[in-house]
């Protein structure tokens, strides 16, 4: 019987498989920023109407002021659109079905294009993965293959999140409504929300990791048939939880080292030429391009680990005698 | 019957007409003061009476109450004593009754779309106030002529003020005493009075006279939503029965505390010079006292109690309050009692919090809430600056809500820039706050700025209950009646406005004051013909706002073209004057409201020059030869704080892209993250 690899050797593959394929991280950050640009290109010319000519454009060119914000969003409401329902996500109520509805404008633009964003990367992640199967494909080939059995993973994997935020943390709050005003303690209220947000967000993270295996098993199996899939990756989410809940949290850790690396670097860029601009714009395209490397790179060590833990015999049901 | 909106709104200015808006606002502003003398306001004191040492005493309460804190009820009885300080007989008396605004849904206050309070009430408990025993002196029973009215609405269902006629008139200068019982049921807390679990905040809980105004009316309207209170000054002498292992603060000084058996207490309260009694009693509070001390201020014993989880914020609590003692005093005169209580409901009652009583205050705060985010400082100080606007100068905040609500706003933001570091914006996500330090809240600019998102729904002087919407009342009574002062003050200047303001503290202190005493006493004091203003801000719902729309600058060239006739006609081309440029600025009043406003015209060179236009035209347009102009600002010094719109203040002659690209790359990058967000989940 051969010992399970590590950790570390499942994380080794998973960084190696996204150093060697650079060109996938950088089509990635390519749809990312292609995709950001349409959505902001609207609003270019609020910012240069309410900048360009006022005197206000110096307190913003160096800081950020209130009171042009507020102002902004009075004058053009329809530029911004109704921010209610993106509020909705970080309040104890959580995101009102009534105020999605509202949703309009650049919320609504950023909103659609982030579905899209998550079909199409669902898609990605499995031309990614083909370049790593025993069966080797081309990313693009990849994609092509198995854009239509992914896409039902995907919807399904979206209907799952949607299902939890709303049962989990909108519905549970609303059925804890009164009681969690009668509570003795502010502490217990504030601890309920918490409760709520973190069973809600654990079992996002646990329907990720289900998906992601999914996925996996679709690309190693090479068919279309994405409920077997399904089964399967369910079936070795059971089997191997906790390593790739581990794999997980490491490279969610490398995540939050590089928002905090981000946060420490000087926050407040006020690039005074285009040389600097330019500057800032690399910079943050590292940055975006990082995090991409990170999503691969789970992807690849949980493709490492599915392979070797299938790959591993099963115990026979009884002792081998040597002859 | 009065009620319903009562002042008219500013007439539009009319381009054609050029009638002085100074006597067009001096119009409105009497129109206005007339119209408060026909709805029973008293009549206008001269600005030059002197100022009045204690208050008249007018209505006077003498109560006994037993709190049931199983059943959440207050048995009372007493003597309610009354003079008539008016020059008309009173043939009969008006009481609030205001726990009736929770006896059932049919009253004014829940007869309201979207009135959430009648879940929780109904739930948990309605409230009410019930009369058992009404007699005049020699024990005639007043109760059996007892007639509830609801003279605003006319709602038969409304029960929350009650007419008793008397077998005979109160003649001017007489008085009245009544014996009186009654019992109280609080309702779960759900506006500034109630229960949660044994926590008691108990608020507009007896029989409370109304008032009689000086023209031999009543002004006691019924309680609806957004409405606060308006009473006369006179003395408390309240002895509470109250549960021994309750902690209870109150109105007034205590006078002792002594057993009552059966494991109760007796605390005896009193107060003189003040306008009404609530009181508070939970186990659970946290009882912290500490002594005001102020140099030419007298001292005050501050007691704080709080709920246990926010013991931590005590040593905030307490320096706020000291802060509000302190600057208050020196602006508008010494708070003038030896107390002041503060309350900090418990969790779930917050219902309770933010409300003012005379010497006793209701604050509150999350248990998370960092410095820089100005809570639960901001709100302390309101409260407390209460004690002066609304308190000391009991004006009436049914009708004109904006003299003690916009003034202690205000007020508030002075203190705050007096004593605190910069606001920052605050976003509160899952129940934590997220101060964004770089981005700063001017107070009161900012912090009031909700005003310009409902500027035009109504005037602020509207009935308490007469606004278009709840937030329409907030945006206009607190934050643009906030503003409107601030701009007074920008326009008049500090020194001035803190003596005129001092003035008309001092000289409406223990009285009732009305818009027009304000106005005439800023403009008096501060040598301002403040009328025009506050005729189109109080009694208008137009916008301020100026913007300068063009500005161009261009070297001067001679004339191109054809010059002399005949044989001496020559085609000439354009050469360059060397030194002179041409420069135009347009500036535009694009709001109704008119105000002068200066214009500063800057030159690239750094040199800069102001002119002030009155404002009156709905544009001016200046030509400047000389040198070369860079850009105009109208209201350089920012002193029109209700300009709707300071993005259009202010042009270049040429563009400066460097915030719109820094902003939009940002911007850009906001987004991608979002992205890539949707994207880790797919």
């Amino acid at each position: 019987m051969t010992k399970a690899p590590p950790l570390l050797a499942d994380l080794r593959h998973g960084a190696r498989a996204v150093l060697i394929r650079p060109h996938v991280v950088a089509a990635l950050l390519l749809v990312n920023l292609l995709a950001a640009w349409v959505l902001v290109a609207p609003l270019r010319g609020v910012l240069s109407a309410e900048l360009d000519h006022n005197l206000m454009g110096d307190e913003m060119a160096t800081g950020a002021s209130w009171r042009w914000f507020d102002t902004v969003d009075r004058k053009h409401p329809l530029a911004l659109g109704d921010l209610e329902a993106w509020h909705g996500l970080l309040r104890d109520g959580g995101a009102r079905w009534d105020a999605l509805k509202k949703l309009s404008g650049p919320p609504l633009s950023v909103a659609l294009a982030g579905l899209f964003l998550f079909w199409v990367s669902a898609v990605f992640h499995c031309g990614f993965l083909g370049t790593l199967a025993a069966e080797r494909r081309g990313f693009g080939a990849g994609c092509a293959h198995f854009a239509l059995p992914v896409s039902a993973l995907a919807f399904f994997a979206g209907l799952s999140y949607a299902g939890a935020y709303a049962l989990l943390y909108v519905q549970t709050g609303k059925w804890l409504e009164d009681w969690r005003s009668s509570l003795g303690s502010e502490w217990l209220a504030i601890g309920l929300t918490w409760t709520r947000l973190g069973v809600t967000l654990a079992a996002v993270f646990l329907f990720k990791i289900l998906f992601d295996l999914s996925k996996v098993a679709l690309v190693e199996r090479g068919g279309w048939n994405w409920p077997l899939a399904f089964f399967v990756g369910f079936r070795e989410l059971l089997r191997s939880g906790l390593r790739y809940f581990g794999l997980s949290v490491v490279f969610g850790l490398g995540l939050a080292l590089l928002a905090l690396l981000w946060s420490v670097l000087p926050g407040r860029w006020a690039p005074q030429s285009w040389l600097a601009l330019l500057a800032v714009f690399l910079l943050q395209q590292v940055f975006l391009g990082t995090r991409i490397a990170l999503r691969l790179g789970r992807l690849a060590a949980f493709q490492a680990h599915f392979t070797a833990s299938r790959a591993r015999p099963e115990t026979p049901p009884y002792k081998v005698e040597p002859a | 019957m009065r009620g319903g909106c009562c002042l008219p709104e500013a007439e539009p200015y009319n381009k054609h007409s050029h009638v002085s808006i100074r006597k067009k606002s001096r119009r409105l502003i009497q129109t206005l003061a007339a119209g408060l003398l026909v709805l029973g306001a008293s009549a206008l004191p001269a600005v030059a009476e002197s100022v009045l040492a204690t208050p008249a005493e007018v209505a006077s309460y003498a109560l006994e109450a037993r709190l049931d804190a199983e059943r959440h009820s207050i048995a009372g009885a007493g003597r309610i004593r009354w003079r008539n300080t008016t020059a008309h007989p009173a043939s009969e008396l008006r009481f609030h009754l205001y726990l009736n605004a929770f006896r059932n849904s049919a009253s004014s206050f829940l007869r309201r779309e979207g009135a959430e309070e009648i879940r929780t009430l109904a739930r948990e408990g309605w409230g009410s106030i019930e009369l058992s025993r009404l007699t005049a002196p020699g024990g005639a029973d007043l109760l059996a002529a007892l007639e509830l009215i609801a003279p605003e609405d006319g709602n038969p269902d409304d029960a929350t003020v009650a007419r008793v006629p008397l077998p005979s008139p109160v003649p001017p200068g007489g008085q009245i005493e009544l014996e009186v019982a009654f019992v109280s049921q609080l309702p779960r807390v759900v506006e500034r009075t109630g229960f949660k679990d044994d926590f008691h905040f108990v608020a507009q809980w007896f029989p409370k006279l109304g008032v009689f105004e000086q023209d031999g009316t009543w002004t006691c309207p019924q309680f609806r939503y957004n409405t606060e209170f308006f009473a006369d000054f006179g003395r408390y002498d309240v002895t509470l029965d109250i549960p021994g292992d309750f902690v209870v603060g109150a109105t007034g000084v205590r006078l002792s505390r002594e057993p009552a058996g059966a494991g109760r207490e007796r605390h005896r309260y009193v107060q003189a010079d003040v306008h009404d009694f609530a009181w508070t009693a939970w186990p659970d509070f946290v009882d912290l006292e500490r002594t005001f001390r102020h140099p030419g201020l007298p001292e005050v014993r501050i007691r704080l109690l709080l709920r246990p989880e926010t013991r931590g914020f005590a040593d905030r609590y307490f320096k706020a309050l000291e802060n509000g003692l302190r600057w208050f005093g020196e602006w508008y005169g010494p708070y003038p009692y030896p107390t002041l209580t503060m309350v900090d409901p418990p969790w779930g009652a917050g219902a309770a919090g933010g409300m003012e009583y005379p010497t006793f205050i209701a604050t509150g705060t999350r248990v998370l809430n960092p410095l820089l985010s100005g809570s639960p400082e901001a709100v302390t100080i309101h409260e407390l600056g209460h004690q002066w606007f609304y308190g000391l100068l009991a004006s009436d905040e049914f009708r004109e809500s904006f003299l003690d609500e916009g003034l202690t706003t205000w007020a508030t933001g002075r203190v705050q820039n007096r004593a605190y570091p910069p606001q920052v914006w605050t976003y509160r996500a899952w129940e934590l706050p997220l101060p964004f330090r770089s981005v700063r809240q001017e107070r009161p600019l900012d912090t009031s700025a909700r005003y310009f998102r409902q500027a035009t729904q109504d005037p602020i002087a509207r009935t308490a209950w007469g606004y278009l919407a709840p937030p329409s009342y907030r945006a206009l009574t607190y934050s643009k009646m906030s503003l409107l002062m601030e701009q007074v003050e920008r326009t008049v200047g500090t020194p001035a406005m803190e003596r005129a303001m001092r003035v008309y503290a001092e000289r409406f202190r223990w009285r009732h004051p009305r818009t027009a005493d304000l106005v005439s006493t800023l403009s008096n004091e501060t040598g301002h013909d403040l009328f025009p203003l506050f005729a189109q801000t109080v009694g208008g719902s137009d916008l301020l706002d100026y913007a300068v729309e063009k500005v161009s600058s261009s070297p001067r060239r001679t004339m191109e073209g054809v010059t002399g006739v005949g044989a001496e006609r020559r085609t000439v081309t354009a050469e360059p004057v060397p030194g002179i440029w041409d420069s135009e600025v347009l500036v535009r009043r694009l709001g109704g409201v008119q105000v002068p406003v200066t214009v500063e015209l800057r030159f690239a060179s750094g040199v800069t020059e102001r002119r002030t236009w009155d404002g009156r035209e709905r544009w001016v347009r200046y030509r400047i030869e000389g040198p070369e102009l860079s850009a105009a600002v109208a209201d350089p010094d920012a002193a029109q704080v209700l300009d709707a719109d300071r993005l259009n203040n202010s042009r270049r002659t040429e563009p400066d892209r460097r915030a719109s690209r820094r902003w939009a790359q940002r911007l850009r990058f906001w987004v991608q993250n979002l992205l890539e967000t949707f994207a880790e989940l797919a």
